[in-house]
C-alpha cells in the first residue's frame, strides 16, 4: 500500500535481495520518472503496465510500451528512461541461483524483449505476460494461499525463460564474489569522489589495478566504460541539484566534479538531451504534477486496475 | 429511459442483463466515475478558489448504455441532500431529541424532493448506528443510544425519502460506533448483543421496506463487513427478508471482490475499483460463478426498476430546493430538538420587555455552525447564526446586546456581563472537534487538512470552562447554549450556570430557533436521546486506538441502571415551560399485544409538547436483562388545562430476548411478569408503574 518512490529501490550499489518466503526473490511496483545506471547480482524482469519506458542496456536503446516486459540479465549495467507519459512498472529480481534446478551449475543468459522477438515467440510471451500478471494480482491481493500461488507462478516463469529464451553466451564468465568485492569497492570510490577530478589511474590505484587492466576489467563488468560510468554518475547528481536546489549552473558544475560550466552544460545536453536551465524547468512543473491526486490507498487498485487487462 | 409498469419489471429485468456482457454487467455493479472524474465533479468555486464539495452532483452507478438507464444516482445526507445547494436541516441527534418520527418523516420528505429536484434518486443518508459512547466522532448523524428510538427515526426517515421515489439507503451496517479506527478495527460481541443492542432497528427498517443498505468499513467478528456473509446474506437476507441491494461504503470498504460479491455485496461505491479490477478475473478462477453476478445485478436493477416505476406524487423542479417551506421546516425541526436541560428560578423563558441588557459570550456564538466536514455536509444559501438570530429577534424591542466572541478575553467579558440582565454563553463543538474523520488528503493541488474523528474529551473545553467561571463572579444569570452532536459532562460548571439548553447543531435557521425558544415563542420539548453521566467512568468502554474491540451487552441508560449508577440527565429528559401530570395507567394484555393507556395533562401556564415513554421492565427476568427498555413513545402537544388519552400497543415480541441456542428471539419462559412504566423521562422516579402477567 505505501507509495515507494524510485530513490529508495534502485542505488549505485547492487542490493541485497529480500526474500520471499524463503525465494531469493523480489516483486515491486514502481513508477520510474528519472533516469538511473545501475546494475546487479539479480535478473531482473521488467514488466510495463502502464505507459511507457526506454531502457538503455549496454549501449544499446529499447522502447518499452505497455505490456510490454525485457529481461536484464545480471551484472548488465542498464538505465531507465521516462518517456512523455506516467508509467507503472512491474519489476521482479531475483537471484540467478534459482534457475539452477536439481543440483546443476548450470550459467543461463537470456534474450527475451517482448519488443524485439521474432513471431515465433508469440505464444510464449502471451504465456509470459499472463503469468507476469497473476504473479502481481497474487502479490498484490495477498488473498489466502498466496504464497503458493506466488511460487507457481514464478517457477512457472523460470521454467519458461529458460525453455524458450534462454542463449548460449560464451563471451560471458562466471563472475566470482571477489571480482563482486572488487566492482562494489570501485563503485563506492566513486560515488565518495566523483565531485573531485578522478583519473583512470587514480581509480586503477585504489584497487591495486594496472590503469589498462582495470579499464578492461570495468567495462566487462559493469558494461560501460569508466569514463561514461563516471559522467553517467556526475550528471545524476546534477540533476538531483536542479531538481532541488536553486544553486547556479557554475556551482552545481563545481558540486558535480564537472571542472566547468560548458561541460556540464555539453555533457547535460548529450546525455539528458535537454539544458540543464531546461531540465530545472521541466522538473518543476513535473513536481507539481507529482502531487498524488487523491488518496494514497489507491495504490493497489491502481495496481490491480492496470494488472487486470493483462488476465482476460 | 421510458417508464415501465410495475408488472413488466421481472421480464424487463431479465432482458436487460441477457443483453448484458460480463465486462458491462460488472460495470452495472461499480460506481460509474473514475476516480478523476469523481474529484472533478467535487469541487465549489468560493471567491474565485476551489472549494472539496463531496457529492456536489448526484454519484452515479455504471449506466446502462443499452437502456439509457443509470440506477444510482446517489446523494449522502443525513442533514440534508448533500449536492448543490440544499436546505440544512438539524442534524440527525437534534432530531432523534426531537422524539417526534411525524416530524422526521416530514424532514424526509423534504430531503426526498431536493434530491430529485437535483437528479438523485438514492439517499445513502439514513444512519442509525446506535450511540454506544458520546465521544464517536459521528454520532451527530445518528438519532441517540437506545435501539427502539433509533428504529422508529429512521424508519419515519425512510418513509418520508421513499414517499418521492427515492430509494432510501440504511446504514453503517453494522457496529459502525467508533469513528478513528473505523477502516480497520474487528469488533467482537456476542450473538446475542448484536441481535439485541445493534441490530434491532436496521431491521425495523427492513420492516418498513427500505430499498438498500451500506455495508460499513469496519470488521464483525473478523470479516469486513461489507464481506460478510454472516451480515449481507444469513441475517440481512435471510433472516429479515430483504429484497434489496447492498452497496458498499466509500472507497475503502471493499479488500477482495470475490469474498464480497459472494457475500452479498452488489455494488461497490462509488467508482470502478476492485469489481471492475478483479471479478472477471475471479471468475476465470473458479471463485465466483456469473450467477451470483446475475443476481446482484438483478437485485439492483429490480430495485430501481421499481422505484422508477411508481408514480411520482409531485413534479420535481428546482423551485423545490431551499424552498421557504424547506427553510421554515429546518427552524421547526431545530425547535422541536431543543432540549431544555436545567433551569433554575426559571430563568427561562426570558421577556424582552422586562429585560434591558443581554451579554452573548462566547467563541461559537457568532459560528456558522451545522456539523461536520464529513460525508455528511451540506452546503446551504445561508447560515443564521447565534448571534444573527438575536439580534433579527430583537431588532423591533429596545434589548441592547453586547458581545464578546474571544473565550480568552476574560476580562472583557466579565464587563460585557457585570451589569447585563442575563449571560447567554454559546459553547460546544465545531468540526474541527468531532465528526467524520479525515485524514490530511491531496486533492489536485488542494491540501485538506485533517478534521473531525472522536471526541479526545466529553467535556467542555479548559477555556469554555475557565470563561464560564469566571464570568459567574460578576453575573449568575448565566444560560448555557451547548452546541454540538452528542453527550457532554456538564459537571465542571453544572453550579454556575442557571440554565442549559442543548441546541445540538442546529442546521441554517439554527440562529432563529435559538432566540425564539429563549424568549418563549417556543417551549422546548425536545429529549436527549442518550444519557448525560456525571463523570466518564459511568460510560461503555471506548478505545479508538485499538485494532479489536469488544462491545459490551450494556451501553447507556442500560449500563447506568444496571451499575444502579445515577447519571446527572437521564436518557429521554428535557424540561418545558411548562408542566405535565401523567394519570391513570391501564394495561390490558392479549395473545398479541399489551394495550396501556395513560392519561396527559398540561397543568402549568402556556402550551407545550411533551413526549410521553412507555418502558417495559424485566426485574423478574430469571436472565440477564437490562433492567427496563424503551418500548413506545409519542409526542403529543397540549394547550394550558387540556388533557389527553394516549393509546399505546405493544406487540407482546417486543418483550423477547435473543436465544444463541436457538438462533431467535424467543420470550422468556420462566417469566410472565413484566412492568409497564411510563413516564417523560427514563428516570425511575417520575415512572407510573403497572405489571402485567401474560399467563394470565
Amino acid at each position: 500500500m505505501d507509495k515507494i518512490t524510485v530513490k529508495s529501490i534502485f542505488n549505485y550499489e547492487y542490493e541485497v535481495v529480500k526474500y520471499f518466503d524463503g525465494m531469493p526473490m523480489k516483486i515491486l511496483f514502481v513508477g520510474i520518472s528519472s533516469f538511473k545506471y545501475h546494475w546487479h547480482k539479480e535478473i531482473e524482469i521488467i514488466f510495463v503496465l502502464k505507459g511507457s519506458i526506454g531502457i538503455n542496456i549496454e549501449e544499446k536503446r529499447y522502447e518499452l510500451k505497455k505490456g510490454d516486459f525485457i529481461v536484464i540479465n545480471n551484472f548488465t549495467a542498464h538505465a531507465f528512461e521516462s518517456l512523455a507519459e506516467d508509467n507503472m512498472l512491474m519489476i521482479v529480481q531475483f537471484d540467478p541461483k534459482i534457475c539452477n534446478g536439481d543440483g546443476k551449475k548450470d550459467i543461463y543468459f537470456f534474450n527475451c524483449n517482448s519488443a524485439a522477438l521474432e513471431r515465433d515467440k508469440e505464444v510464449s510471451i502471451n504465456i509470459f505476460r499472463k503469468s507476469m500478471a497473476n504473479l502481481g494480482r497474487e502479490m498484490t491481493l495477498k488473498r489466502g494461499g498466496y504464497e503458493h500461488y506466488i511460487k507457481s507462478y514464478f517457477y512457472s516463469i523460470i521454467g519458461l525463460l529458460i525453455r524458450q529464451f534462454s542463449i548460449k553466451d560464451n563471451n560471458k564468465i562466471k563472475i566470482d564474489e571477489f571480482d563482486i568485492e572488487r566492482i562494489k569497492n570501485i563503485l563506492s570510490y566513486i560515488d565518495k569522489n566523483y565531485c573531485q577530478e578522478i583519473s583512470l589511474d587514480a581509480a586503477a590505484n585504489f584497487i591495486n589495478m594496472s590503469p589498462s587492466r582495470f579499464s578492461h576489467m570495468f567495462k566487462e563488468k559493469v558494461g560501460i566504460s569508466f569514463k561514461r560510468y563516471l559522467t553517467l554518475v556526475r550528471i545524476e547528481r546534477a540533476k538531483e541539484l536542479l531538481k532541488t536546489t536553486n544553486y547556479t549552473i557554475l556551482r552545481i558544475a563545481n558540486e558535480c566534479g564537472f571542472n566547468n560550466e560548458s561541460l556540464l552544460y555539453r555533457l547535460f545536453n548529450a546525455y539528458v538531451g535537454i539544458t540543464p536551465n531546461g531540465y530545472r524547468k521541466k522538473s518543476l512543473s513535473q513536481v507539481r504534477k507529482e502531487v498524488p491526486s487523491g488518496y494514497i490507498f489507491f495504490d493497489s487498485n491502481d495496481i490491480l486496475s492496470a494488472i487486470c487487462q493483462f488476465i482476460k | 429511459m421510458k417508464k415501465i409498469k410495475k408488472d413488466q419489471i421481472n421480464k424487463t429485468v431479465k432482458e436487460i442483463i441477457a443483453s448484458l456482457s460480463l465486462e458491462e454487467k460488472i460495470k452495472v455493479l461499480s460506481g460509474g466515475f473514475t476516480q478523476e472524474e469523481m474529484f472533478k465533479y467535487s469541487t465549489d468555486m468560493v471567491d474565485g478558489k476551489p472549494q472539496f464539495h463531496y457529492n456536489k452532483i448526484p454519484y452515479p452507478t455504471g449506466k446502462i448504455a443499452k437502456y439509457d438507464f443509470v440506477p444510482v444516482e446517489f446523494v449522502d445526507g443525513p442533514r440534508g441532500a448533500v449536492c448543490g445547494t440544499s436546505t440544512c436541516f438539524p442534524v440527525s441527534m437534534a432530531r432523534g431529541a426531537s422524539f417526534d418520527p411525524d416530524l422526521e418523516e416530514r424532514v424526509g420528505e423534504a430531503i426526498g424532493k431536493e434530491i430529485r429536484a437535483q437528479g438523485g434518486n438514492y439517499f445513502g443518508g439514513v444512519c442509525i448506528n446506535i450511540l454506544r459512547h458520546p465521544a464517536v466522532g459521528r454520532a451527530q448523524e445518528t438519532y441517540g443510544e437506545d435501539m427502539y428510538h433509533l428504529g422508529e427515526m429512521g424508519a419515519a426517515l425512510v418513509r418520508g425519502i421513499q414517499k418521492h421515489n427515492v430509494m432510501a439507503c440504511v446504514k453503517h451496517f453494522v457496529c459502525n460506533n467508533i469513528e478513528n479506527t473505523r477502516f480497520k478495527v474487528n469488533v467482537e460481541l456476542s450473538e446475542r448483543t448484536l441481535h439485541e443492542v445493534y441490530l434491532p432497528h436496521f431491521k425495523r427498517c427492513v420492516d418498513e421496506g427500505a430499498a438498500s443498505f451500506m455495508g460499513a468499513y469496519n470488521k464483525v467478528r473478523g470479516d469486513y463487513c461489507c464481506e460478510s456473509k454472516l451480515l449481507l446474506t444469513d441475517i440481512l437476507r435471510e433472516k429479515w427478508g430483504f429484497n434489496g441491494f447492498v452497496i458498499s461504503d466509500f472507497l475503502f470498504g471493499v479488500y477482495d471482490a470475490a469474498k464480497a460479491i459472494n457475500a452479498g455485496l452488489d455494488v461497490e461505491m462509488p467508482i470502478q475499483m476492485h469489481y471492475v479490477n478483479n471479478l472477471a478475473a475471479d471468475l476465470q478462477e473458479g471463485l465466483i460463478s456469473e450467477d451470483v453476478i446475475d443476481q446482484s445485478v438483478s437485485r439492483l436493477l429490480k430495485t430501481a426498476l421499481e422505484f422508477k416505476a411508481k408514480p411520482d406524487p409531485i413534479v420535481y423542479n428546482s423551485e423545490l430546493v431551499c424552498s421557504q417551506e424547506h427553510i421554515e421546516l429546518a427552524r421547526e425541526a431545530a425547535e422541536k430538538s431543543m432540549v431544555l436541560l436545567k433551569n433554575e428560578e426559571r430563568i427561562l423563558p426570558l421577556d424582552s420587555k422586562k429585560i434591558t441588557k443581554i451579554a452573548l459570550i462566547g467563541q461559537l456564538a457568532d459560528v456558522e455552525n451545522i456539523g461536520d466536514h464529513g460525508s455528511s455536509r451540506v452546503f446551504p444559501p445561508k447560515i443564521v447564526t447565534p448571534y444573527e438570530g438575536l439580534k433579527d429577534y430583537l431588532r423591533s424591542s429596545n434589548v441592547l446586546i453586547e458581545t464578546c466572541f474571544d473565550n480568552n478575553k476574560i476580562d472583557y467579558a466579565r464587563k460585557v456581563s457585570r451589569n447585563a440582565d442575563v449571560v447567554v454563553i454559546v459553547a460546544g463543538c465545531t468540526h474541527d472537534d468531532e465528526g467524520e474523520y479525515m485524514p490530511e488528503t491531496t486533492v489536485g493541488s488542494e491540501v485538506l487538512k485533517s478534521t473531525g474523528g472522536d471526541r479526545r474529551s466529553i467535556r467542555l473545553k479548559e477555556d469554555e470552562i475557565n470563561l464560564i467561571k469566571e464570568v459567574s463572579k460578576v453575573n449568575q444569570k448565566i444560560i448555557l447554549v451547548s452546541i454540538g452532536g452528542s453527550a457532554f459532562i456538564y459537571e465542571d460548571i453544572i453550579d454556575d450556570v442557571q440554565a442549559i439548553l442543548m441546541a445540538w447543531y442546529p442546521g441554517m435557521e439554527g440562529g432563529k430557533a435559538i432566540s425564539r425558544t429563549l424568549f418563549g415563542e417556543i417551549n422546548p420539548s425536545g429529549k436527549i436521546p442518550f444519557t448525560i453521566p456525571k463523570k466518564e467512568e459511568d460510560l461503555t468502554y471506548f478505545n479508538n486506538e485499538v485494532d479489536e474491540i469488544k462491545y459490551d451487552y450494556y451501553h447507556g441508560y442500560m449500563l447506568i441502571e444496571k451499575e444502579k449508577k445515577q447519571p446527572r440527565y437521564h436518557f429521554g429528559y428535557g424540561l418545558s415551560y411548562t408542566e405535565f401530570k401523567l394519570d391513570n395507567l391501564t394495561t390490558r394484555v392479549d395473545d398479541q399485544t399489551i394495550d396501556v393507556s395513560v392519561d396527559l395533562e398540561n397543568i402549568g401556564d402556556r402550551e407545550g409538547a411533551e413526549v410521553a415513554q412507555l418502558y417495559i421492565g424485566f426485574e423478574n427476568s430469571k436472565i440477564d436483562r437490562p433492567k427496563k427498555l424503551l418500548k413506545a413513545f409519542t409526542k403529543i402537544n397540549l394547550k394550558v388545562g387540556q388533557k389527553s388519552t394516549i393509546h399505546f400497543s405493544v406487540p407482546i415480541s417486543e418483550l423477547m430476548y435473543y436465544n444463541s441456542d436457538q438462533g431467535d428471539f424467543v420470550l422468556e419462559t420462566e417469566c410472565s411478569r413484566y412492568s409497564v412504566l411510563v413516564g417523560n423521562s427514563s428516570n425511575d422516579q417520575n415512572l407510573l408503574k403497572t405489571e402485567v402477567n401474560l399467563r394470565e
